[in-house]
């Protein structure tokens, strides 16, 4: 675990370190998701955004041209990121009005546990939104998945997991600038390319019912990203605040 | 659509891509002009938009 | 029309004209590249006089996708490390003449694929990379616009630039395993062939010629980046 900056000079004790990390993160993602489902607003938007968006979809769609195996895991992901972006849009927004992002800044609580508080908060978000779209489209499209149900919770995990540091870290670049909300897609979506045509290639692979071997390389790179962008965004969100 | 190179005399002949003939070379000029026109073209535009931009910071 | 009652002591604001004499040479090098490869190289026998933007598209290519890019990259990771203002310069120039040079690649190359592959987009590896990269460097050039404060820009485009730097070999790795799924097409590769002498040497020439305009125009983009500073720096004092 890296060991929090302190900048307001308060010095950790070795035997405190790792449990404050994860302590504080749990604490700072379980208010923010407290924080949203009082209200239920953005879910509710970007779950219903998905869902119409699935049935748009579904009546663009030509069953004898291309078979639902191959329209429908572009259409579940195209979906994912748009939907995701609605959910990161609100990460940092909530601590703007009253200037609350000043209060937990000044507080004790290390910057990379705030970062993996609200990457938390935003995992939970986007894959809930995602658990509740997957059967859309599976109904929808009449697809069969079987027994691979598992895999695709693990898709959806593993994708969920990369769009949330991602997008987490470019929400809070994002947040000093004017136009938010125009700029978060536009920085965030050549990011989101390697998540999603991976997830989007794998599902594929399973729907169309092929062995899980012809998956696996899309499948490591899915983690190699993960794994690369979640360290490089707790490493560097620091940076995204002015001192 | 890319045409095959292993079908000369079936092949429908592309009046721009290459299939196989004995008379030399396609007429593409006019391609090799937009290229360069268009390299050549958006240099210069950046050039006279430097310039302007410098222009401007001088004067303030 | 600003009335800054400011007068520029020559100390302090920093030389700079559009066309010096580095990039008038390099404007030359250039001029005199394109006349030898259209009037004094011979034509491909294959592809016709179309073959000939080769020798514009692949310099400005590696010019502008290996070299520009990897300024960016490294002046942005550098910037975050030392905090030095003219690697943010650096990072800010590399990337607006990266653009122009990748927009030139993007431009010139379905023209080149038009008389090659017989059309005019092809979802091929080095090409959807290259779109790619210049979404990427077009996001970032977006960012440095929205945000108010200098400081604030430069810290958070570094930010962008060295996760941006991260994310390109992952974007091959994507696009490669994508490609590698599905045949290309069946025609020869115009990047390599194998070259005869007179169109090797105009090839060198156009390499040697478009990165010396490169780093002309690169030492144009960040000077004025420093008088554009200053400038504000003086203004707001």
């Amino acid at each position: 675990m890296s060991e929090p900056v302190s900048r307001a000079g308060r010095t950790v004790t070795a035997g405190h370190r790792a449990p404050a990390f994860v302590a504080d993160a749990l604490r700072i993602a379980g208010k923010d998701l407290r924080i949203e489902f009082r209200t239920r607003s953005a879910f509710l938007a970007a779950t219903v955004f998905a869902v119409l968006a699935v049935v748009i979809f579904r009546f663009t769609w030509d069953p004898t041209a291309i078979p639902a195996f191959d329209l429908a895991p572009g259409v579940l992901w195209v979906i994912f990121t748009f939907s995701g972006l609605l959910g990161l849009n609100r990460s940092f927004g909530l601590e703007l009005s009253d200037r609350a992002y000043d209060g937990l800044l000044a507080s004790q609580v290390s910057r990379e546990s705030i970062f993996v508080g609200k990457v938390l908060a935003n995992l939970v978000f986007v894959s809930g939104v995602q658990a509740l779209t997957l059967p859309a489209v599976a109904l929808f499209f009449d697809l069969h998945v079987g027994a691979a149900w598992g895999v695709l919770i693990g898709i959806v995990l593993c994708a969920s997991l990369g769009l949330a540091a991602v997008g987490t870290l470019f929400a809070a670049i994002a947040s000093n600038t004017r136009l938010a909300e125009l700029l978060l897609p536009m920085m965030t979506l050549p990011f989101f390319v390697p998540l999603v045509i991976p997830a989007a290639q794998t599902s594929a692979v399973i729907l169309r019912g092929q062995p899980l071997e012809d998956a696996m390389p899309w499948f490591k790179l899915l983690l190699a990203f993960d794994l690369v962008f979640v360290t490089a965004c707790i490493v560097v969100f620091p940076y995204t605040i002015e001192e | 659509m890319s045409t095959g190179l292993f079908t000369p005399r079936v092949a429908v002949q592309d009046t721009v891509a290459y299939v196989a003939k004995r008379e030399g070379p396609p007429a593409t000029e006019a391609y090799m002009w937009a290229g360069y026109v268009i390299t050549v073209g958006t240099l210069l535009a950046y050039l006279v938009l430097m310039a302007r931009r410098i222009a401007k910071s001088k004067q303030g | 029309m600003a009335t800054s009652a400011a007068t520029i002591t020559p100390g302090k604001m920093p030389e700079v004209k559009p066309v010096d004499g580095f990039l008038a040479l390099a404007l030359v090098a250039v001029l005199a590249v394109c006349v030898r490869a259209i009037w004094f190289t011979p034509v491909d026998a294959m592809l016709g006089a179309a073959q000939k933007i080769f020798y514009v598209h692949v310099p400005t290519a590696i010019m502008g996708l290996y070299v520009a890019c990897g300024l960016l990259a490294v002046s942005s990771i550098g910037y975050l490390w030392i905090k030095d203002e003219r690697l943010d310069r650096l990072a800010e120039a590399s990337a607006e003449v990266g653009l122009l040079f990748m927009g030139i690649v993007l431009a010139t190359g379905p023209v080149w694929a038009r008389t090659s592959w017989g059309t005019w987009w092809v979802w091929e590896a080095r090409i959807t990379s290259t779109l790619f990269l210049w979404l990427l460097v077009l996001g970032y050039l977006v960012l440095r616009g929205a945000v108010e404060s200098p400081e604030n820009r430069a810290r958070l485009s570094a930010v962008m630039g060295s996760l941006a730097a991260l994310l390109v070999p992952f974007i091959h790795l994507t696009v490669k395993l994508f490609r590698g799924m599905h045949p290309g097409p069946v025609v020869l590769k115009p990047e390599k062939p194998s070259l005869p002498p007179e169109m090797l040497a105009t090839f060198l020439m156009a390499l040697a010629a478009f990165a010396l305009l490169f780093f002309a125009l690169l030492r144009v983009r960040f000077r004025w980046a420093t008088l554009r500073d200053a400038r504000a720096a003086l203004e707001a004092a």
